[in-house]
């Protein structure tokens, strides 16, 4: 229910939203963040919302469970997910493992690179911070759309085809437009909290301007893990991360070979195109202080602030100076001399600087109360509340899929399921360095070296000399392996365990013992030796037509399956 | 992928779908809460209000076992009516993509998300109790010679599953 449709008139130049009649809109991703409090039984999500047309032009509709209460929320939330909660792809590089002799330390040369008809049900009417909101239900799309119209929301005449579904199924609607005077600026997150604990996306509402593999970037925090319910689950194969370009100072270990953006979207492909990767699972407390500190001066110190300049040192040390909502709120209660602006000077440069312009500043009357009064509606809070929920409840889940529009058909919905194992983490790789064996002792950089995955797996490799010598990487070397995405796609529900649908684990396991067998880096050797490097592994023993041959085969029957990605 | 809207076709309490059908394909077809052949004639459906709010809705597994072509996409088409009265309940009509499951139970079976079975028009009371018949049709995209059909006659029951 909660990706919206932006709705913008057929003149809009660009659009950010979720919908637009022109042309799809580049998207970074749909971010939503369900706060599901079961002791009250409800739910409060929030959505971000992002538009680049002009104010006018935007409007914003979303079907929802019932009538459900308004507020607004903090874009600062979603970085902090990121941050705290999001993808990890980490690399230890251990120095003191092994003996390697430091002393002739060398770096050889590498070539690397790294209105009216019949009316709707008007259910509420309201003003919140920049936005004009309404909850509507009606009994036709006309009816809906008509009186949006009439209401001033800038509707596209495409759009009562995409509503007909949510009309006809009984749902309510939320509406947003800009208020008289706010600006694009002024968009800031939503939260709408309705009764029950059920959390789904209306994503066939997307469908009509999303474009393809839309990245949408799910949070839950509640009690316990949740999971997809009406979508797979996937795990990722390990194998197939990027490990290797982080290791700056290592080039010729290799680089990006896939994105973990490409990675994932060809587990999901492997996953049948509906399926969600779970990035994190385990303590909120991840959390804690990222979206409000404990120890921030209160409103209060902001509105005592005799100056702006005191006004702009308290936001600071309350450390929201950077909130997008400040500048639209700068700008309404200290507004810029129209004969600055007339001199070239920019909001940027006024808003940036008060010193530079104290004369100017000083000759605006500043109403620090009111003031403080909208920093604290539209920002603290917001902050206050979300972090709030944070520090109570006890669980958050981070999950991410990607989607094209025509795979826009099934609305996800997302249940917590306590009885599964609730941490999941994608721990760090290990990239060794085996600095000795039963014979010898190896320099740092003529040291076969072994990458140890986060499942377990360990795949051993030649030494850094080995590779810089014959013009390769780590990461080139492990591409001649088969290339799957998914280690296991999962059938999961609000209880029980599950049903595992695909399996590769046993699999992988084969093609690492096979590798290591067949490249036995690991054996004494002289520096320069030059095991035998295929770029199609030979056959592993007790397979008919060779394991590795066949898995081959598999992984590229599914690539070949999964063809929408590249 | 390629997915696809198929238009609407066939109509509420049609005779099997492909009577002469071989062994494999074969479709199933798992009701909310159940295992894949818990739905069989006179068991219940569980429907319920989605979370997103709207018309009642019955989410179900499918799954089907046939040739590879139907890793190809598939046009899955449900349709369902009160046995009684005749009147439709239920049209659903979506493509997806399957993947083919290497383990457990399900090896071998082809495999995707839930389908959503949605009753617009109706409330969870006029639903309570009544008789659903319902046929759902997969057919592979890259071969419509290639359908499977599962049919079933339950009914519906608000309470949870």
């Amino acid at each position: 229910m909660w990706i919206a449709l932006l709705l913008l008139s057929p003149d809009a130049l660009a659009c950010g939203g979720f919908f637009c009649n022109t042309t799809p809109v580049a998207q970074t991703g749909e971010d939503v963040l369900f706060v599901v409090d079961e002791a009250r039984g409800e739910t409060t999500v929030h959505v971000k919302i992002t538009y680049a047309g002009e104010a006018p032009d935007f409007a914003w509709i979303v079907p929802v469970a019932g009538i459900p209460e308004l507020r607004l929320s903090t874009a600062a939330v979603f970085p902090a997910l990121t941050a705290a909660a999001g993808p990890s792809v980490r690399t230890v590089v251990p120095w003191e493992a092994g003996s390697c002799d430091m002393s002739n330390w060398e770096r050889p040369s590498t070539n690397g690179d790294y209105l009216s008809p019949p009316a709707p049900q008007v259910v509420s009417q309201d003003e919140l911070g920049p936005y004009e909101t309404v909850v509507l239900r009606a009994q036709s799309t006309a009816e809906l759309t008509d009186w949006l119209r009439v209401s001033g929301y800038d509707l596209p005449p495409s759009l009562d085809a995409v509503l007909a579904p949510y009309v006809a199924e009984g749902s309510y609607f939320v509406a947003l437009k800009l208020a008289s005077g706010a600006s694009v600026g002024d968009l800031q997150p939503l939260a709408v909290r309705y009764a029950g604990t059920g959390m789904s996306i209306p994503i066939r509402l997307t469908a009509l301007a999303a474009t393809p593999d839309l990245p949408v970037r799910v949070a839950v925090l509640a009690q316990a893990r949740a999971v997809p319910d009406s979508y797979l689950h996937a795990t990722l194969d390990p194998l197939r991360l990027d490990w290797w370009s982080q290791l700056t100072t290592w080039t010729y270990v290799g680089g990006a070979t896939a994105s973990f953006a490409s990675v994932l979207g060809q587990a999901i492909d492997e996953a049948s195109g509906h399926a969600f990767v779970t990035h994190y699972s385990g303590r909120a407390g991840v959390m804690s202080g990222r979206v409000w500190s404990a120890g921030a001066p209160d409103i209060d110190a902001l509105a005592a602030a005799q100056t702006p300049l005191e006004a702009r040192d308290v936001l600071q040390s309350m450390g929201v100076s950077a909130d997008a909502p400040l500048a639209s709120i700068w700008a309404t209660y200290l507004p810029m001399p129209e004969s600055l602006a007339l001199e070239g000077v920019t909001p940027q440069m006024f808003y940036g600087c008060f010193e530079c312009f104290e004369a100017e500043v000083a000759a605006i009357p500043f109403d620090a109360p009111a003031f403080a009064a909208a920093v604290d509606e539209r920002i603290v809070t917001p902050r206050q509340q979300l972090q709030e929920a944070f520090d109570t409840l006890p669980w958050l889940t981070t999950l991410e899929t990607q989607l094209s529009p025509e795979e826009m058909t099934v609305d996800p919905t997302f249940a917590l399921n306590p009885d599964l194992p609730q941490e999941v983490e994608l721990g760090p790789a290990v990239w060794q360095h085996l600095c000795a064996d039963d014979r010898r002792d190896f320099s740092w950089m003529h040291a076969p070296t072994r990458i140890d995955l986060p499942d377990g797996r360990s795949y051993d490799l030649p030494s850094e000399a080995w590779l810089s010598e014959h013009d390769t990487t780590a990461s080139g070397l492990l591409e001649t392996l088969p290339q799957r995405s998914v280690s296991t796609v999962e059938d999961l529900g609000a209880d029980g365990p599950g049903v595992v649908l695909i399996d590769h684990r046993a699999l992988q396991l084969e093609e690492m013992a096979w590798w290591n067998d067949t490249h036995p880096w690991r054996e004494p050797q002289a520096p320069t030796s030059t095991p035998s490097v295929t770029a199609e592994p030979a056959p592993v023993s007790g397979c008919d037509s060779g394991a590795p041959t066949g898995a081959l085969g598999l992984g590229v029957a599914l690539l070949a399956l999964r063809r929408r990605r590249g | 992928m390629r997915v696809l809207l198929i238009g609407a076709a066939g109509c509420a309490g049609a005779a099997p779908l492909d009577p002469g059908a071989p062994p494999e394909p074969w479709l199933e077809l798992a009701p909310p809460g159940g295992a894949f052949g818990d739905l069989v004639d006179g068991s219940s459906l569980w429907c319920g209000i989605p979370p997103q709010g709207g018309a009642p809705y019955s989410p179900i597994g499918v799954r089907a076992r046939g040739p590879d072509v139907l890793g190809e996409g598939v046009a899955i088409e449900a349709i369902g009516a009160d046995p009684d009265s005749g009147e439709p309940l239920v049209y659903v009509a979506l493509a997806l993509a399957w993947v083919q499951a290497n383990v457990g139970d399900a090896a071998g079976a082809w495999v995707g998300p839930e389908v959503h079975l949605r009753y617009d028009g109706q409330s969870l009371d006029d639903l309570a109790g009544r008789e659903l018949f319902l046929v759902v049709r997969a057919t592979a995209l890259a071969d419509p010679a290639v359908v499977t059909s599962f049919e079933v006659t339950t009914t519906l029951d608000p309470s949870e599953p």
